[in-house]
């Protein structure tokens, strides 16, 4: 199964999640997904469920001056993405868990 | 890169994106185009290259950044009722409306891409003849490889470097700059038109323009008629092709044969008796014109 499938219905948990202690910018945040293993995610995926995700009132930006080129959008996550991502968390650890036991089940 | 060769590029690449967007509202297309900037700032930054190598071209980088955003291309709004005063008004207003619909107002270079890749099936099978084709030709014409400087190792080497490079273009498709790609294409095309030529016509000989003042003798660069009937030329034109062959009544069958082994569509016959053309549509004429012009020599 290739793993870009599975990503594209949790890329909203993983953008939250990845401003969840810390305000960042989009570039940033695709650095950080990559680091943490989310090899194959696209610049575009990530800065267009960034706009959706704003769009929805999950996150808000403001611009910060840079020093290698245009001011950056900091995307801050607010109270409503706050509670999107923990419903969000308890979704996935209630599916991963299921999956975990299917699985075990097909290797036994 | 200098920065200045980094900003040109990184406009350039905006102002290609532009196209997919303006189904948007402008501030909406104003904001997304921030982004765009801001992450080719940022990528360019980090890495060396072109835009359209780090992100892949607009099109597509627009495509999936707006899938992502829920922003798919909007259906056309809803019609308000005409009032009656109006309605001929709102008609006009349909019928431009559907006109700058059927009109393809995308760039041509956007236009060309979709053509080609609509084409490409066509090329696949056209390829397939080609194949075919030259491996039909084998036999008759010996191995199909270009002559570089009169050698056919050269040739080998030449082909094997060609087919190396194109395949590496072709996996490169996705990055490269509209420019690069349009020279492709025409080198392709240019190639092609080669290679059609080529296969249907690996035997080109003079053209009849340039054999009609050739004298029907008893010799030709070096072929001999040792009946002394004398010698006639005869030029085949097919759609794709023009064989010649000089022949007297001793090698007539073998030439015969070739010249109509080709099977691919006698168009015209033309043969030079030495005393101005004649033309014909068939073999069995030309036969029959032969042996009446050796009765006559004899």
């Amino acid at each position: 199964m290739d793993s870009s499938q599975l990503l594209k219905g949790v890329l909203d948990l993983a953008v939250l999640a990845a401003v969840e202690d810390e305000d960042n910018y989009g570039y940033e945040i695709v650095t950080q997904l990559r680091t943490a293993g989310l090899d194959p995610i696209g610049e575009a995926s990530v800065y267009g469920t960034l706009r959706r995700l704003h769009a929805a009132h999950h996150l808000e930006t403001y611009a910060v001056a840079s020093d290698s080129g245009p001011h950056r959008k900091y995307y801050r996550i607010t109270s409503d993405g706050r509670q999107a991502l923990a419903d969000g968390a308890k979704i996935w650890r209630r599916f991963t868990e299921t999956m975990n036991v299917l699985l075990h089940e097909e290797q036994q | 890169m200098t920065t200045q060769t980094v900003d040109r590029a990184i406009g350039e690449y905006v102002g290609r994106c532009v196209e997919h967007l303006r189904d948007l509202g402008e501030s909406e297309r104003a904001s997304i185009l921030d982004d765009i900037r801001q992450i080719l700032s940022e990528v360019t930054a980090e890495l060396d290259g072109a835009p359209d190598d780090l992100l892949g071209p607009p099109e597509l980088f627009v495509a999936e950044l707006r899938a992502a955003a829920g922003l798919q291309h909007d259906a056309p709004p809803p019609r308000k009722r005409a009032t009656a005063n109006l309605a001929w008004l709102r008609a006009w207003r349909t019928k431009l409306h559907d006109l700058r619909a059927a009109v393809p107002w995308r760039p041509v270079s956007d236009w060309l891409r979709t053509l080609a890749m609509d084409v490409r099936p066509g090329w696949w099978v056209l390829r397939g003849f080609l194949a075919a084709a030259i491996v039909a030709s084998w036999p008759t014409y010996g191995v199909p490889l270009p002559l570089v400087f009169g050698s056919r190792f050269l040739g080998l080497v030449t082909v094997i470097g060609s087919v190396v490079g194109s395949v590496y273009l072709g996996r490169r498709q996705s990055g490269r700059r509209r420019w690069a790609g349009l020279a492709i294409t025409l080198l392709g095309v240019w190639g092609l038109i080669i290679a059609v030529g080529g296969v249907g016509a690996h035997y080109v000989e003079p053209t009849y323009q340039e054999i009609q003042y050739l004298p029907t003798t008893t010799s030709y660069e070096g072929i001999a008629d040792p009946t002394g009937f004398g010698l006639v030329a005869i030029t085949i034109s097919t759609p794709l092709t023009q064989d010649f062959q000089v022949v007297g009544p001793a090698g007539t069958e073998e030439v015969l044969a070739k010249l109509f082994g080709m099977d691919i569509g006698v168009d015209q016959i033309w043969v030079d008796f030495g005393a101005g053309p004649n033309s014909f549509s068939s073999e069995g004429q030309l036969r029959e014109m032969l042996r009446a012009f050796w009765s006559d020599s004899n």
